[in-house]
This record gives structure tokens, C-alpha cells and sequence, in this order.
């Protein structure tokens, strides 16, 4: 069949991006990799974009594909062309183009450096055999380790987009593999570490890093469980995000809905103390007023279930303490 | 010019790990390591199945002369058995470090680390994590480069290895995002560069896997070793030509004909260890069911049949395999046979070296500042034919030895003097005229024809008459780049095309290395089979090859060396070469 | 046939965007569909339950679910991230292990999941069992001229991945929507992706930054207003509309509806009664531009 591709040219860093439209004879079974190598094998040997395995392990060649990162060695043309008629196929995002669809990763990598993305074992006792590690040790660290770099996770990022601190998912993955692996020995300090601003909780929770991956990282998974381990410890500084966790069960389990109100003081002022916080409230504060879209509490009606909610929050707090998870 | 105590040519993990050892008992000096893809793109990371070390977790009753034994054996005794001491001696260390680097290796229900068993191997001792065992040693591999700061040059491309007055001196390197050029030089130089599957029409490997580093050395006048020995790995999924692992067939998977028929069970040589026989043998005998008629449905491929080990074992065991069928044909082997034929996959060949890496000039002395490590180099531990789960640990083995030799080596040699000029001269004429190719034929012509030439002269089954057929083509295709290639792209920021022309030089001349290996290697071993002598002959040719470009680089000359068989001094009945039996 | 639903109206549509409740249950007695309230259900945790442990998302929210299947209904959502909340833990529990409802069920004193019900946002109901040619057939006031850019929010699109309503990156049913009240659909950069809210609490300039290029977006593509299934968008879009010019350094003022408030409009419902004037930034150009028709 012959197929209509856009791909999205551009000389240099500096050029202009244009777009090109070629037309390839291929099959459906084909991926977009040969439909990329065909352009550049047969028509337009200046076609410039990164492959190597072509067995979704290398991580070279993701771009994006209709509008969202893909591995093209891994996605199908038949797939592709399902709802859409041309495939568009664009440089990864939130990352400088070098040239066509090849783009700088210097960040992405200085990110992945940011977390220490080794297991140490520097302060351990090195044994002569291996370190144990039970299965089911390993196997709870299975998916982050299936991360291959390509960078689609964090081509789609919303924080990245405008965070220029945020580490972004793919270190976040690899830093949930090492802190925890049992083997390593800095995990109070990872715990810390990734708790600091453009770690974890400078994640949006847009899903796009789980959407995208192409091995089942899923990277917000993960995030999830370093925020876990995070708030598991009891001695943690106090911060806006995570009082903004505790705050969402603790209001939860009194009314069964969020009274937001009390949620935006508890939160932003905590409670009143936080007077940066409390004067970064007053504009939104008179705004709603006025508007009449002040959540005022008197106007608040809690859950009619509200006391079997509590009971069984009640429950699973205790049985999640009763395993060590709180 | 850059200047470095060290500079390593590639990033994959016989390259990584040698830096990785030089930082660590070095941590002064100043490494450098350059590599045309980002070193966690290498071709290691695609390795599966595992990697051989008798640390004796499950089969008790193993031993390092075991592995030796079962490695020369395999090898068709074409091993050099003193490195094949080394390879199996250092075996169960290296794996225990790389353990300790953090590498997730699959575990056994105590936690210790798992082995299993695989093709050519006497004893389950293979270690593995799952079925992605280059990906697992790869990533903390590189993870650890970026521990220690190590100065990459990322995608910046060797143009030439920088070799006068006997010694090597650096190279001349090519920037492939801005096209600048820039003499590195080091004190020592490193190839890790990997194998060059490339030559072939059908390979498991990747695409820059294009036997650069191969070329760089014979280009610079030094000799490369047994390189008739091009190893094709029975299973590639028909008709991509990725690997289907090892591992699946040493999980239990059956070969089947068209007939039905577990057809290894027909043949003397394989009859016993059936799937499990090794690579060269299995190989071979699909070719021959195929060339009977018995391929599937007469066409090219045998099947791959995993169904009997059923959904759960499938799903645990082998998950990399099942997904590569369903992502590349929609097959789904839980419900339906793989198609499979042999794909090049490994060159047993490559840059002759001592055990410490050094590399070896045509005199076999070694050649000051220059080693060799990995898949580039000829120890040599495969011999005529490599054992799966052998190679991963050869660069891991002589990875970590090459960093260790070179840290001391370094020590007491001073930098090297040189003159930049005429270097980066020569370097930028070179790309100005690839720049300047406005001829008729694309590259990707060229390449196909080169590949398809190898593939149908100097493939599993090879002859006089083929191999001369193929060193024809080979001269008349080499014609036709120099006189009618066409270049699209003549510009100097990431030129794919400028790239591909600079690697087909590369898959030329390692073509015609392998050619002219084949043609003077009159017998059959490991493999290497030649139609027209099907014997082994160790009388004649129990040695290594060697190539090399004659004093005027017009020709190519071919010269021999003896085989190391130091371990019939430990045990005489098993290792004095003898008829291989599996 | 009447449709009729176990109403799950979360928290922010009974608080800052009541009219976001005031406008679906406006519409849904127009358009005659039942919506049974379910006045004992929680707070499905916005997605912050996860963070503290799974296990608490999975129970509070199967217990929402639950109290739907009491009633045999199917659950209908106005929110995106509560249905990609919930959506997700019903996905999880429905096609799971049978071990994982059961331990779930060990906690919900007095209720029982079963993974009988679905659950489903207003948007889906519209498209899908009310029909787009039936809402179209109500229309009293055409949208014509109107253009609207979508905003979906990504839990709703990306929340769940074993039931999906549509390609998390080329969604179409909001705009099916749109063409069916009469609007112009106006497609942006930006519409599928997070409008920052889940960090407004304190990363304010990331949150808002997020919010400000697909709002720019939208209004340089060409759009009117925006158009929401999502009262937290809403939140970051319209409420904090103020504090985002300022983190972009630009003027905005692009009116930020809710889904029902839209179709309300075209439907002929009263903008009061649609709660169009408790917005931050003024609805007044979307309204007079209906209403001069």
C-alpha cells in the first residue's frame, strides 16, 4: 500500500522546522522504523533520525507518531494508520532538535545523573559471593529495570514542559530501581533526595509518562511509590505537598467530601501558620468572594456516610500500619 | 587536539567496563570514550540469554575446567586454551562483581543468583535476568560511567587509528552533530568496537554494528585473526533476522520441520543434545532441512515450537521472545510456532590479542598503546565456533583485564608525539570527497548488493568457486562507490548518509578480510564449512589465520599462527583435539 | 427509555464549581435523564490516595462503586479525574484477581463490590447512550458561530487503560458534542494535556505555566471559550486565570465553561440557573453571543 508521511524537517538547531510529505510503498506489518529507513534508503538520503536495534531495546529510535512519542522500531504502520490517514512523525518534545528528528538528550541524561542512578554499596560489607536478593525482591523492582532511555516519557511530560528543575520521569523510574533494591545502602538519603524540590512531587500525575512507555515502565507508578516511601517517614520535613496528601485523607475520613475551604487553609497556611501562604490565598480568597464561588463551610454538607467512611479508613490505615506502610 | 592517558573506542560492555576498572584502581587518570552511539545504545544491550560462570548454584559438580572443556570443545579446538583458562578461571569473579554493581540477575528461591542451562554447555551455568541480560549489565554498567564522570564523546565517529613508528598514538575522530574533526590522543587506545554483522543481508545485530573498529586496524597495516569465522545463530525471527534466544530453546523449545518432525534428531552430530546442539551445528542442519524442502511449507524457515512449555513458563521465562513475535509477525507463541532461520550474529574473528589485550602486529609482538576487548578482538577464546553465554563474559572478562592492564601500562609511557596537520588533513580531504559524490547509485544499493554478494558466496555453506565469485563482486562494487556513488545529504550536521558511506567502507573490508580467510582455510571447522572439503583437517590447519593488507595496501596476504593447547598439560585425554561429538 | 444513573457528583461540583452540579442536574432533566444521587459516597482521593498506599484508593473508591450497584445503576461521573480515579480502581477490581475483590471487600463494612457496574463520565453518557442525533434533536438555541477548543483532562483520557472510551491523543467526543449543539470545534496544542491543577498548592508557577500555554494555544488557534468536563481544570483555568497572566506575562480572559453549562446554553437554559456568572473570568461574551441569536 502506498503511505502518506509527514515528517517534520529542520536543518540545524537554528533553522526554521518545515514539513515534508513523502509517499512509501509498504505493508501494514511494516514498522514506522522501515517506513523512515525506506524514505532515507530510497528517497532522501539527508533524512536524518536516530535507529539502531530495531528490536525495542536499544532505545534510539523514539519519536513522535501521530501527535505522541513512540519507539518506531516497536509501533506498526497498520496500527498507526487505524484512525488517521498519514503518519506524522516529529522529533521527540521537550528536547532541542539537532537536526529533522534527531534531538539533543544532554538533559535528559544530566537529569538521570541527578538521581545517582547506581546501587551503592559503599558503606556495606562487600561479601566474596553475591549479595542476596530474594525473587520477589527483584520482582518488585522488574518494571522500573525494564526502562531502555529512549526518552518517550519524558518527550511527553507536562512538568518537564515547564520545569526546568524537575528531573523528570525516566530518572524518577530509576531512582525508584535503586532506592529500592535491597542491596543498596543510601536509601534515607535517596528518600530525602528525591523528596527535594524537581523530584516527585514536582510530578503533575498527567499519565502521559505511563501512556507512552514503551516497556511498561510506567513511570508514575513509580513515582507513586517513592511519595509513598516518602510519606511513610514519620520524621520528614513538613511541606505544602505533603501536607497536601495527608490532609486530603485526614479531611476525607472527618466528611467523606473535601471541605475546601478548610483544605486550601490547612494546606497553603498550614493552618494559619504560613503567612506567605495565607497572603497568596487573599487574591483567590476576595476573587471567589465576589464571585460567589466562595466554598464557605458553613455552606459544606459532609457525606451522608460520612462514619463509615471513617470506619473504614480507620480499617485500612491500621492494617496498612499493622504491615509497615504507615 | 584532545589529549587522554586512555581513550576506549566504544561504549558497549566490554568498552564500559574497561573504563568502569580503569576509575576505579586509576582514579587519576584521564579516560576518555568515544562512541558513534550513546554507549547505552550499543549492540550489548540486546544480548538475552546470559552469561557463563560456574559459581556452582545449582550444579554443584561444575568446575572452570568444565566450562573450558565444553568452550574448547565448541570451538571446534580452534581456542586459544590459555585464554580460554582465563575466560573460565576469572568467570565466576567478574559476575560476582558485576553483582555487587548492582546488576539484577534472575535469583533463585534462596537469592542467590540463578543459572541455567544453555547450548554447548555441559552444566547449567548460565547466569541471566530474564531474557534481557545485556539490557540488565548494560544499564548499570553505564550508570556507572556517569558515577564517575567519565569523559564520553558521544556520537563522534573514528576515522582512523593513528599508528607510526610501530606504535599506536590515538585517532582521528569526526564529530558527527557538527563535522568537526579532532586528533585524540592517548597514551593507550582501546577497541571495544564490537562485530559487523552487518556484511551480511540477514543479522541479528544492529545497524552500527559495521566492523569499524576491524577496518580502522587492518587499514593501519595490522593484521586481523580467523576471520572466516562468522558465526550464524540458528534462530532469527523469519524474515527480520532479530534473535530469538538461546534461552528459549534451553527452556525446552522444539525445532520442527515441515514435516513436523523434531528433525535434529536425523542427523549423527546433533542427535543427542538435539536443540541444545551448538550454534554452527544447528545452523547448519536447518539450511539443510530448507534445502531439502522441508522448510515450512518449502519456504525458507524451520519452526520454533514453545507451546508444550506452556502459557505461564512462557510468560516468566522467555517474555522478550513471546513479545518479539507478536510486536514483528503477530504470532503469539503461547498459540503458534516462531519461524526462524539462521542470522549472522557473531564474528569469532577479529583483532588478534594476547591475554592482556594487547594487540598483536603481524609479527605477534605487541603493537605499544593498542588493545583490544570484546567482540573487535581475537583472543582467542571462540575459536572456529562460540558457545552462547561465552560472549557476554568475554567482555566482561577481558574488558575489565584490558582496563586493569592499561591502568598499570600507562603508568611509565609517555604521551606520544605527533603531527595534528597532516591527520586532520588527510581527515577532511576524505569527507570532502564522500561530500562531493555525484555519481548515480545510492548507498543503501551499494550495501544491499555488498550483503547480498557475502551472504550468498560466503555463507553458512561456502566453496572455492563461491568465495572467488564473492572477492569479484566485492572488487567491482568497491568500483562502483568510488566512481558512481551518490550523496543526498552535503552537508556536515548529522549526515546519516556521510555515515553510512564512511561504514560501508568498513563492511568492504572486512568483507574481503573474510573472504580471503575463507578461501585459504581448506577444511571444515566450527563454522566455517566449505563444500568442497568437509572434513576438519587439524593436520594442515589446527591454527589461526591471519589477514592483513600487503606493505602497499593493494593487496591482501594471508599468513598463519599455532594454536595454544596449553591445557592438555592439565588434562591431555579431554583437551588434545579430537573429533567433536556432541 | 429512560436513562437513569447513580449521580456521583464529587466534591469541587458541590463547593467552588456548584455550578457545575447546578448545571448537569439543569440539563439532565431537559434531556429526561434520572440521576439518582449518591449521597453516601466519598472523596475519590483526586489520585493522592495512591501516593499514601494503593490499597486506600482501591478501598474508598470500591466502596463508591458499590453503592451504585446497590441501586443497579451504572455510575455516572462529572469529573475527569474523578472518573479516571474510579474508572481505574473499577478496572482494576472488575478484571482482576478474584483475591484482589476479595480483600477489598474485607473493609467495606456493610457494602460488597462485585465488578457489576460501570462507571461513566457525563461526556460518555451524551455521546454514547444518549446519542449525539437525540441531543441534537433538543437543541433550542444553536451554538452556530460559537467556537469552542475542547480541554479533557488527562484523567479522563489517560486515567483509565483497560476500559476506554477513546484515543487518549486524539479524543474527538467533546468536539462531537460541540458540532452537535452547533458550535465550531477549535483544535490546539495543548487540549489533551494537564492544566497543572494537582500542583497549584505549591509548585504555583510550574501549575500555572501549565495552564498558560494551552490557554494561549487555544486562544491563538481561534477559540471563544474553553470547554471542560473537568471542575479542577476549571479550578486552574478560570479561578486561578489571574495568577497564570501573571506567571505568563500575557492577557487571557478566554471564558472557561463547564461541558453541561454548554450544552445548557443550547438547550435554552437560563446562563443564571447555569451558574454562568460565578466564574472568575466573565462568561458575558459567551452568553451574549447565544443569546443574540
Amino acid at each position: 500500500m502506498k503511505v502518506s508521511v509527514r515528517i517534520r524537517r529542520q536543518a540545524s538547531r537554528e533553522s526554521k522546522p518545515d514539513y515534508q510529505t513523502y509517499s512509501v510503498e509498504c505493508s501494514e506489518g511494516n514498522t514506522i522504523l522501515d517506513v523512515l529507513n525506506k524514505i532515507q534508503w530510497e528517497q532522501d538520503g539527508s533524512l536524518a533520525y536516530r535507529r539502531n536495534c530495531r528490536n525495542a531495546i536499544c532505545g534510539s529510535c523514539a519519536m513522535r507518531v501521530n501527535g505522541r512519542a513512540v519507539l518506531t522500531c516497536q509501533n506498526l504502520v497498520g496500527e498507526e494508520l487505524e484512525d488517521q490517514t498519514e503518519l506524522l512523525i516529529q522529533p521527540l518534545g521537550n528536547l532541542p532538535v539537532i537536526k529533522d528528528l534527531v534531538v539533543d538528550m544532554t538533559k535528559f541524561w544530566n537529569n538521570l545523573k541527578k538521581v545517582d542512578p547506581y546501587v551503592s554499596t559503599a558503606s556495606r560489607q562487600i561479601p566474596e559471593k553475591e549479595f542476596l536478593q530474594l525473587p520477589e525482591q527483584r520482582e518488585k523492582l522488574q518494571s522500573a529495570a525494564n526502562c531502555i532511555l529512549c526518552g518517550a516519557c519524558y518527550s511527553e511530560c507536562n512538568s518537564a514542559a515547564v520545569n526546568d528543575d524537575f528531573v523528570g520521569p525516566h530518572a524518577l523510574a530509576k531512582a525508584y530501581r535503586v532506592m529500592a533494591d535491597n542491596r543498596d545502602d543510601r536509601t534515607k538519603e535517596r528518600i530525602e533526595q528525591y523528596n527535594q524540590s524537581g523530584g516527585v512531587w514536582d510530578c503533575t500525575r498527567c499519565f502521559n509518562c505511563n501512556e507512552v512507555c514503551p516497556v511498561g515502565v510506567e513511570p508514575l507508578d513509580r513515582i507513586s511509590q517513592i511519595k509513598q516511601t516518602i510519606l511513610q517517614q514519620e520524621k520528614m520535613e513538613d511541606s505544602t505537598a505533603l501536607r497536601h496528601r495527608r490532609t486530603m485523607v485526614e479531611l476525607v475520613k472527618e466528611d467523606g467530601w473535601i471541605d475546601e475551604s478548610k483544605f486550601g487553609l490547612k494546606v497553603v497556611t498550614d493552618s494559619g501558620r504560613d503567612l506567605k501562604g495565607l497572603v497568596s490565598l487573599i487574591p483567590l480568597g476576595t476573587r471567589m468572594v465576589v464571585k460567589g464561588k466562595m466554598p464557605w463551610p458553613w455552606k459544606f454538607k459532609p457525606s451522608a456516610g460520612k462514619l463509615e467512611i471513617k470506619a473504614l479508613i480507620n480499617a485500612v490505615s491500621q492494617h496498612l500500619k499493622d504491615q509497615g506502610k504507615i | 587536539m584532545f589529549d587522554h592517558d586512555v581513550l576506549i573506542v566504544g561504549g558497549g560492555l566490554a568498552g564500559s567496563r574497561a573504563a568502569v576498572a580503569i576509575v576505579q584502581n586509576e582514579p587519576g587518570l584521564k579516560v576518555g570514550l568515544i562512541s558513534k552511539v550513546h554507549p547505552i545504545r550499543s549492540h550489548s544491550v540486546a544480548a538475552q540469554g546470559g552469561m557463563a560462570a560456574t559459581l556452582k548454584n545449582v550444579d554443584t559438580e561444575d568446575s572452570w575446567l568444565a566450562h573450558a572443556f565444553d568452550t574448547v570443545k565448541g570451538s571446534d579446538y580452534l581456542a586459544d586454551q590459555n585464554a580460554v583458562e582465563v575466560l573460565t578461571r576469572s568467570a565466576p569473579d567478574v559476575i560476582i562483581d558485576l553483582e555487587h554493581l548492582g546488576v539484577l540477575f534472575s535469583r533463585l528461591e534462596d537469592g542467590r543468583i540463578a543459572q541455567r542451562p544453555f547450548g554447548g554447555h555441559s552444566y547449567r551455568r548460565t547466569c541471566y535476568a530474564a531474557d534481557k541480560t545485556g539490557h540488565a549489565i548494560l544499564h548499570e554498567l553505564v550508570s556507572n560511567l556517569f558515577r564517575y564522570g567519565t569523559k564520553v564523546y558521544l556520537e563522534w565517529y573514528v576515522l582512523q587509528l593513528i599508528h607510526e613508528e610501530g606504535e599506536v598514538k590515538g585517532v582521528v575522530a569526526y564529530c558527527i552533530e557538527t563535522g568537526e574533526i579532532e586528533v585524540i590522543r592517548a597514551k593507550a587506545v582501546l577497541f571495544a568496537t564490537g562485530g559487523y554483522g552487518r556484511v551480511y543481508n540477514t543479522t541479528s545485530n544492529d545497524f552500527a554494528s559495521t566492523g569499524d573498529g576491524l577496518c580502522l586496524t587492518a587499514t593501519a597495516g595490522l593484521p586481523l585473526q580467523d576471520m572466516e569465522f562468522v558465526q550464524f545463530h540458528p534462530t532469527g525471527l523469519y524474515p527480520v533476522g532479530v534473535l530469538i534466544s538461546e534461552a528459549v530453546r534451553g527452556e525446552g523449545a522444539y525445532l520442527i520441520n515441515d514435516q513436523g518432525e523434531r528433525f535434529m534428531a536425523n542427523y549423527s552430530d546433533s542427535h543427542n543434545k538435539m536443540e541444545l546442539s551448538p550454534r554452527d551445528i544447528t545452523s547448519r542442519h536447518i539450511v539443510q532441512e530448507v534445502r531439502a524442502g522441508r522448510g515450512i511449507k518449502r519456504g525458507p524457515f524451520v519452526h520454533l515450537d514453545v507451546r508444550h512449555l506452556g502459557r505461564e513458563k512462557i510468560i516468566s521465562r522467555i517474555p522478550f521472545a513471546r513479545e518479539e513475535g507478536m510486536r514483528l509477525l503477530g504470532i503469539d507463541c503461547i498459540d503458534a510456532p516462531l519461524p526462524v532461520r539462521p542470522t549472522v550474529h557473531y564474528s569469532m574473528g577479529g583483532i588478534p590479542t594476547t591475554v592482556d589485550c594487547e594487540v598483536l602486529g603481524v609479527d605477534r609482538k605487541p603493537i605499544p598503546g593498542f588493545f583490544a576487548a570484546g567482540e573487535c578482538a581475537c583472543v582467542s577464546v571462540h575459536g572456529a565456533n562460540r558457545l552462547g553465554s561465552n560472549s557476554l563474559l568475554e567482555c566482561v572478562v577481558f574488558g575489565k583485564r584490558a582496563g586493569e592492564k592499561i591502568g598499570a601500562y600507562v603508568q611509565d609511557r609517555p604521551m606520544p608525539t605527533l603531527e595534528e596537520r597532516p591527520y586532520v588533513q588527510e581527515a577532511e580531504k576524505l569527507i570532502k570527497s564522500l561530500l562531493n559524490k555525484k555519481g548515480t547509485a545510492r548507498i543503501h544499493d551499494i550495501r544491499t548488493a555488498l550483503q547480498d554478494a557475502m551472504t550468498e558466496h560466503c555463507g553458512i555453506f561456502r566453496d572455492q568457486q563461491s568465495i572467488q565469485k564473492g572477492l569479484q563482486e566485492v572488487q567491482k562494487l568497491k568500483e562502483r562507490y568510488e566512481k558512481d556513488l551518490n550523496l543526498d545529504d552535503r552537508g556536515t550536521i548529522f549526515n546519516m548518509e556521510l555515515m553510512a558511506a564512511l561504514e560501508l567502507r568498513s563492511l568492504f573490508t572486512v568483507g574481503e578480510m573474510i573472504l580471503a580467510s575463507a578461501l585459504q582455510r581448506r577444511e571444515s571447522r566450527g563454522a566455517h564449512y566449505r563444500s568442497d572439503y568437509q572434513q576438519r583437517d587439524d593436520a594442515q590447519f589446527l591454527k589461526h589465520s591471519l589477514v592483513y593488507l600487503s606493505q602497499d595496501k593493494t593487496g591482501i596476504e594471508t599468513n598463519t599462527c599455532a594454536v595454544d593447547l596449553s591445557l592438555q598439560t592439565v588434562d591431555p585425554e579431554r583437551f588434545m583435539p579430537q573429533e567433536r561429538k556432541y | 427509555m429512560t436513562l437513569k444513573y447513580a449521580y456521583y457528583p464529587g466534591c469541587v461540583a458541590k463547593g467552588a464549581c456548584k455550578e457545575l452540579h447546578d448545571s448537569t442536574t439543569g440539563i439532565a432533566r431537559v434531556l429526561g435523564i434520572e440521576l439518582v444521587e449518591l449521597e453516601k459516597a466519598s472523596c475519590c482521593g483526586s489520585g493522592t490516595f495512591k501516593e499514601t498506599d494503593e490499597f486506600l484508593e482501591d478501598t474508598v473508591n470500591a466502596r463508591n462503586i458499590a453503592l451504585a450497584e446497590e441501586l443497579g445503576l451504572t455510575m455516572m461521573t462529572q469529573c475527569s479525574t474523578c472518573q479516571g480515579v474510579i474508572g481505574r480502581v473499577n478496572d482494576k477490581l472488575k478484571y482482576g484477581e478474584q483475591s484482589q475483590r476479595d480483600h477489598v471487600n474485607q473493609y467495606l463494612d456493610g457494602h460488597h463490590y462485585q465488578g457489576t457496574t460501570e462507571v461513566k463520565h457525563l461526556l460518555w453518557i451524551l455521546v454514547q447512550d444518549y446519542g449525539l442525533d437525540a441531543l441534537k434533536q433538543k437543541v433550542q438555541k444553536s451554538l452556530n458561530g460559537l467556537k469552542c477548543g475542547a480541554f479533557y483532562g488527562c484523567y479522563l483520557l489517560r486515567g483509565q487503560t483497560m476500559t476506554r472510551y477513546e484515543d487518549p491523543y486524539h479524543p474527538h467526543s467533546l468536539e462531537d458534542v460541540f458540532t452537535a449543539l452547533g458550535a465550531t470545534p477549535i483544535e490546539y496544542e495543548g487540549r489533551t494535556q494537564c492544566c497543572g491543577w494537582p500542583l497549584a498548592s505549591y509548585a504555583t508557577n510550574a501549575s500555572f505555566s501549565m495552564a498558560g500555554r494551552h490557554l494561549l494555544a487555544a486562544i491563538e488557534a481561534g477559540a471563544d471559550c474553553i470547554v471542560t468536563p473537568c471542575p479542577l481544570c476549571h479550578l486552574n483555568l478560570d479561578s486561578r486565570q489571574p495568577e497564570v497572566e501573571k506567571v505568563i506575562g500575557k492577557k487571557l480572559g478566554i471564558p472557561i465553561l463547564h461541558l453541561p453549562q454548554l450544552i445548557g446554553l443550547a438547550l435554552g437554559l437560563n446562563p443564571e440557573q447555569l451558574g454562568l456568572s460565578r466564574h472568575i473570568v466573565s462568561t458575558s461574551s459567551v452568553i451574549n453571543s447565544v443569546l443574540s441569536r
